[in-house]
This record gives C-alpha cells, sequence and structure tokens, in this order.
C-alpha cells in the first residue's frame, strides 16, 4: 500500500468511526427519534475563481479550469418508511461552456440529533467534439459513494462530516498516429468536516476539506505513465445570513498542495462546485430555498 | 501397430524419421525473415515546440548556429491495447508496455518464451527508407532513451503529463550511456539507413532469462547525427502511405529452438488412419508430424504437425 493510501485509510477510520460511536451510543434504532425532518431545498450556486494554476496540461487555458454555476433541488426525508435521500444538479463550467449533470439518490438513518446520509452520486459531461475540453481529462464522468455524518446542535447550527469515494470513468485524450491515449485514475476520497455555526440570522461556516488525488495512468498502446497520488487540502470559510427559509453565503476557499499543476487537473475530480479543486483560490455566492 | 506388416511398419517409420529429422536436428530448416514496422515516432527540433508526430517524415539534421532536429521511435507493442497497459500502469512501476520488443519475438517465434534463446535471432536491423538528402555511413547514430516520451515530445519535454517531470533532463533527449545499458551496434548501411540492433535484442532476451527483476525497459531510440554539420536528411515516417517504407525491424531468427534430447519424448499412437509421433514439450504434447498408414492401406503421404507448444 502507498504512503498516501495508507493515510486515506487512516482518515477514513477516524472520521467514521467518531461519528458512528457516537451515533452508537446515542443509540438510533431502539430510541424513538425526538425530532422527524423532511427538509426540501433549492439551491444556487455561482463559483469564481479569484487566482488561476499558473501552469495546466497542454492544449488547456487556466480560464477553461473555472468552477461551475449551478442549481440544485434535493430532498431528504427520515420519517420512517419514507427515508430517502434525493438530489438532482445542473452544472455549468464558465471556462468549458457546456452542462454537466449529476444527481444523488440515497437513504437517511438516524434520528434525533444526528443523521447518517448515505447515497451514490453519479455527475457527468458530454461535450461537443469542436469544445476545446472535448479531447482532454475534463470530459468525463464519475460514480461516488458518499456519506455525511450531521449532528444537530442547538438551532441550525450543526456539525457535519462528508465522506465520498469517487471513481472517475477514462477520458480519451488523444488520437496520435491512430494511437488513443487514455486517462485512468484510480478512486479519490474527499474527505470534509465542517461546522456551521446559527446565531440568529448570523451564519458562519468553516470546512477543512481533504483531497486524496489518486494516481493517474496515462496509457496508449505504446505508452504508459502514472501521475502520482498527492494529499491535497481544501480549507473554506462562508458567512451567511438567514432571511426566513432563505440563506446567502458567501464562501471561499484555498487549495492547498496542489503539487505539480499539471498534475493536479489529472488528479483531481472536476464535476461539482461541492468538490471543484482547480483554483488556488476560488470563492461563491449561494442562495439556498428550503421548502 | 501389431497389425501392420514388417514392411509396412518400416515404410512408416522411414517416413516419420524423415519428417522430423529436419525440424528436430536443431530446427535448422526454420529460418524466417519477419518485417515489422514501427507505429510511433516523432521529430524533434532545437527551433520549435510543435508536435510533428503525424508528419510523413523525420527530418535529421544538425546546422551550425541554427536549428538540430531528432527523431525518436519506439519498437511497436504487438497486441497489446491501452486497456492492458492502463491496469499494468496501476499496478507495476516497471510497465509491461515497455518491455515489448522481447514479446514481439516471442510471438514472431510462434513460441513460448523458454524457446526464444538469444542465439535464435541471427540478424536484427532497424530500417528507414530516405525520402530526400543524402547521409553517410558514421554521420547519423541511434541511442536507447531512458525515459517514456509521447507523441507531443519536443526539444525540452518527453511528455506533457507533468509539468516538471515530463522534461528531458538534456534537452534533445535522455539516453542511457554505454555503462547503463548495452550499447547500439551503430554498423550502418546509408543507401538505404538501416542499423545492426541484433545485439540489443539478444541484451533483452538475456536479461529477461536471467532475472524478471533485472529487465531493462525500452522507452524507445533517440537518431542523430553525429557530426557537427549535417545536412538536413529526411526520412520516411510511420505516417507514410507505403507501410514498407516507414521504419520497420527486420529480424532473421530460428523458429524453434527445440533440440533433439533436451525437452522432447517421443511416444507412438496409432489410430485406424494414421501414426503420430508426439514431442512433449514443458506444456504438453503436440506431434510434430503424422503419417498416414493402417493396417489396410499403405502410408501415401507424410503431414507435418504443429511446431511449438
Amino acid at each position: 500500500m502507498k504512503p498516501t493510501s495508507r493515510l486515506a485509510s487512516l482518515l477514513m477510520l477516524a472520521v467514521l468511526a467518531t461519528p458512528c460511536a457516537a451515533l452508537a451510543a446515542e443509540g438510533t434504532s431502539s430510541a424513538k427519534p425526538d425530532k422527524e425532518e423532511k427538509d426540501s431545498e433549492v439551491i444556487l450556486r455561482y463559483g469564481v475563481a479569484l487566482s488561476h494554476m499558473t501552469v495546466v496540461p497542454d492544449g488547456m487555458t487556466p480560464g477553461l479550469l473555472n468552477p461551475p454555476a449551478e442549481a440544485e433541488i434535493s430532498y431528504y426525508s427520515d420519517v420512517p418508511g419514507d427515508r430517502i435521500w434525493l438530489a438532482l444538479r445542473a452544472g455549468y463550467p464558465t471556462g468549458v461552456g457546456q452542462p454537466t449533470f449529476g444527481g444523488t439518490l440515497g437513504t437517511v438513518f438516524g434520528g434525533g440529533k444526528f443523521r447518517l446520509l448515505g447515497g451514490v452520486e453519479l455527475n457527468f459531461q458530454s461535450l461537443f467534439t469542436d469544445n476545446p475540453a472535448a479531447q482532454s481529462v475534463l470530459h468525463n464522468a464519475n460514480v461516488a459513494a458518499v456519506a455525511k455524518v450531521r449532528r444537530l446542535l442547538t438551532g441550525d447550527s450543526k456539525i457535519e462530516i462528508e465522506v465520498k469515494a469517487v471513481f472517475q470513468f477514462d477520458s480519451t485524450i488523444a488520437n496520435f498516429e491512430g494511437l488513443e491515449t487514455v486517462t485512468r485514475p484510480n478512486t479519490a476520497w474527499i474527505i470534509k468536516p465542517t461546522f456551521t455555526l446559527a446565531l440568529g440570522p448570523i451564519m458562519g461556516m468553516a470546512q477543512y476539506g481533504f483531497f486524496v488525488a489518486p494516481e493517474v495512468a496515462i496509457a496508449s498502446k505504446d505508452f504508459a505513465i502514472t501521475v502520482p497520488s498527492r494529499l491535497v487540502s481544501r480549507p473554506m470559510l462562508g458567512a451567511g445570513i438567514g432571511l426566513g427559509g432563505l440563506e446567502i453565503w458567501l464562501k471561499m476557499a484555498w487549495v492547498l498542495n496542489m503539487g505539480d499543476g499539471v498534475e493536479h487537473v489529472y488528479r483531481v475530480p472536476y464535476l461539482s462546485l461541492d468538490d471543484y479543486a482547480l483554483a488556488p483560490t476560488f470563492g461563491s455566492l449561494e442562495l439556498q430555498w428550503r421548502i | 501397430m501389431a497389425n501392420l506388416t514388417a514392411s509396412r511398419k518400416l515404410w512408416i517409420w522411414t517416413c516419420i524419421v524423415t519428417v522430423l529429422s529436419g525440424p528436430l536436428a536443431g530446427c535448422a530448416a526454420d529460418n524466417t525473415t519477419a518485417v515489422i514496422p514501427l507505429e510511433t515516432d516523432t521529430t524533434i527540433s532545437s527551433d520549435t515546440a510543435t508536435n510533428r508526430s503525424e508528419e510523413t517524415e523525420l527530418t535529421v539534421e544538425n546546422n551550425v548556429g541554427g536549428p538540430e532536429s531528432r527523431v525518436l521511435l519506439k519498437l511497436p507493442t504487438g497486441q497489446q491495447d491501452p486497456e492492458d497497459n492502463l491496469a499494468k500502469a496501476l499496478e507495476d512501476v516497471f510497465y509491461f508496455v515497455f518491455f515489448m520488443p522481447w514479446a514481439i519475438l516471442t510471438r514472431m517465434a510462434n513460441c513460448k518464451a523458454e524457446q526464444l534463446t538469444a542465439a535464435n535471432v541471427n540478424t536484427a536491423f532497424l530500417d528507414f527508407s530516405v525520402a530526400s538528402g543524402a547521409v553517410i555511413a558514421g554521420d547519423l547514430k541511434i541511442s536507447l532513451l531512458s525515459m517514456p516520451w509521447w507523441q507531443t515530445a519536443t526539444w525540452n519535454r518527453a511528455h506533457p503529463f507533468s509539468n516538471a517531470g515530463g522534461l528531458w533532463t538534456s534537452p534533445g533527449g535522455d539516453v542511457y550511456s554505454a555503462a547503463q545499458f548495452t550499447p547500439i551496434n551503430n554498423t550502418m548501411n546509408a543507401a538505404d539507413v538501416r542499423f545492426d540492433i541484433k545485439a540489443y535484442f539478444q541484451s533483452l532476451i538475456q536479461d529477461e532469462a536471467a532475472n524478471d527483476n533485472n529487465r531493462k525497459p525500452h522507452y524507445g531510440f533517440l537518431l542523430q547525427s553525429t557530426a557537427a554539420t549535417f545536412a538536413q536528411l529526411k526520412l520516411k515516417s510511420v505516417q507514410t502511405l507505403t507501410s514498407t517504407e516507414g521504419p520497420r525491424v527486420v529480424v532473421n531468427y530460428n523458429t524453434s529452438a527445440c533440440t533433439l534430447g533436451n525437452y522432447i519424448d517421443f511416444h507412438s499412437g496409432r489410430s485406424s488412419d494414421y501414426v503420430s509421433v508426439t514431442a512433449l514439450g514443458p506444456h504438453g504434447g503436440h506431434y510434430l508430424a503424422r503419417a498416414n498408414g493402417s493396417s489396410s492401406q499403405p502410408v501415401t503421404a507424410v503431414v507435418p504437425g504443429e511446431r511449438g507448444w
């Protein structure tokens, strides 16, 4: 096992063990939930790169890697017999200029102050052949297994840990001399502990995301090379205001320890703003309506 | 054979011995020349970072105060496809794709690895067809590249998949020194540029036979001029419409390495129509020849069987 894989496994264990142990201690199956929840949200997000990578793969420009604007509708319910988590998402990466689509389908466990959401997420992008990213690693799709453990604190304050295993599809990046060259990333792990504080209408959030950006094989019939894996982190801070059912958030994130810029683009998953890490610093404006 | 008359037995065995005497006596009759077209090449020039992999001609030149151009090329991997290479690349730092020249020889010889020895390769040449320009023997040399390169390789960059890791250590292509690797025999025939690479092929086979962990990867060849000034020479590339004129390896080899009395054993069998002789190899037995004869029919033909197993 490679060091980064070992580190990822340890992180995974730590992240999963803590909330699950707490969940078990509090009792979820036998204890009657003190609060059943249904929650529907419409979320609009607009991401802006505040700085760009100085080095990107051949055929790309830094602007091509701009974060997307997204619209998402999500619903979850922990009512017995109706434990479902569903999200549908459409994005528009302003650099690439063609939409991405995604969704999550899962279920909700727990009750009381704890929720465990587990599901499968799908993200994909289909590009026209004349798009500048059509023959690149950006033309991709991924399937992810995602789990979120959430502990509600007082009011709307909460602590949440999200763990995601992202299985990225192969991308054909070139076809010189009739020899197709393809990239194949190993599984990426994303772990995002988040603390959200709500003091009346004033809200704040802090998140420290870890991206175990995986090893990537790049091969044609006569060529093969591996881009090594790397642990990338992404701290994020946000401030928001709640106006009844509407929340307005401003968030800012820093992507740290990218390493070689070209390798970074091949390593990290791309297709949603939630997991975006292709600009050293970026910000986002988010509007969330609870229905 | 109990039902056969003594004369028929003798006739059958005479046929069998006649048939087997050739292939089993050192396999001297099984000598083949194979032409293997290369599939990957490009020109790198000191004055441009353009991708030249799809040009129909390769360029070698060296101009005082001007640009120098060299050629990168790689032996093909045969049937290996990207799917296999992707999986291998994620499993192992020594990529199978870069050991392919040896596998090519194995396949050409149509036999398992243990049958192919360095001694089986009689000659091996790397040939180019001249498109324009003239060359004098000794003015060109080929060396062995020491890192992977992709088709978009340039004078400064071997591949585009890492900003820092994709650069050549020495602009113009990193090569193994003679101390690091069996050097190419640069005996060259200038009429139709030809390099003798027999010793290189033999070294690959010997390394493989000695120890799997000792295998050395084949990242490709670097073709360059040795002269301080070398007028532009154009060679036909793999993109040339006539595949026989592109860069190619021409190998003459003995098909089988089997030797009588080594791991060959004989037993005879009989069906209603023919008698067969089976050579038992390390992976099981296959008949080497059969003669059609029976108790009621004289032998009328001897049919060569499979070689290799």
